[in-house]
């Protein structure tokens, strides 16, 4: 591996930490990190109702990837379990392009 | 003995009537087959998210019921041969429940949810939202 000039490394750092800034400014949204199915104990969900499914799903009606829904994995796998169910009862659509 | 909850879509061209002949009709096919219902519930006439047998609205209905892996055989066939079913699901709640502690249960999980919607409806006293439309019944 040919050693790198000192010039081409300051420039790849400098490259990296815009890259660092502009990505958080991106994403600065603040995000929950914690699950909400841990922190209520109460809190159960109901593939039955839509609106409790419905934000666990994106537009085209995927599943959200724990980094969106913010649930651990123990809840994130009853998550999909629920909208697996729902899907089945017509509550929420296999798809987007299912029309009516 | 299990304990089940059977969640199932009926014809939306039937009427309130017809819903509730359904689930006394179910409801005694559990009863005849050894199970125990603990609770039914009418959730209403709801718009499905695809069309099934044609038909865009469904009445959903839930029946929570325990007994014997055989019985589950037996109320899904029900749900086959009656042509007003449009769907059904069933689902395992737990295992080797007792009769009288379940029902017990369920009836303390009525009343905290029934408090905490009051607390709610309390807090939010303008806020007066289309709540959604429950019958529950408790054998
Ligand atoms: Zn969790």
């Amino acid at each position: 591996m040919p050693r790198r000039m000192g010039h081409d490394r300051d420039k790849d750092k400098d490259r990296d930490r815009d890259r660092g800034r502009r990505g958080a400014s991106k994403f600065s949204t603040p995000r929950k990190k914690t699950c909400k199915f841990c922190a209520d104990a109460h809190l159960k969900l109901d593939f039955k109702n839509a609106q409790q499914v419905g934000i666990f799903i994106s537009e085209r009606g995927k599943i959200l990837p724990r980094r969106y829904t913010g649930a651990c994995s123990k809840h994130q796998r009853d998550i999909t379990l629920a909208i697996k169910r729902a899907r089945i009862l017509a509550v929420i659509p296999f798809t987007a392009t299912q029309v009516l | 003995m299990n304990e089940y909850e059977t969640v199932y879509i009926l014809d939306p061209n039937g009427t309130e009537a017809d819903v509730d002949n359904s689930i006394k009709k179910f409801g005694e096919l559990i009863g005849r087959h050894g199970g125990c219902i603990f609770r039914t519930m009418n959730l209403g006439k709801k718009s499905l998210a695809y069309r099934i047998k044609k038909q865009s609205k469904g009445y959903y209905v839930s029946l929570d019921y325990c007994g014997d892996n055989t019985l589950v055989n037996e109320v899904e066939r029900g749900f086959r041969l009656d042509e007003h079913v449009l769907r059904y699901l069933t689902i395992r709640l737990n295992e080797s429940v007792d009769i009288e502690t379940r029902k017990r249960e369920l009836v303390e999980e009525a009343e905290r949810i029934e408090k905490a919607l009051a607390e709610k409806n309390a807090a939010e006293q303008n806020n007066a939202g289309g709540e959604m439309k429950e019958e529950v019944r408790y054998a």
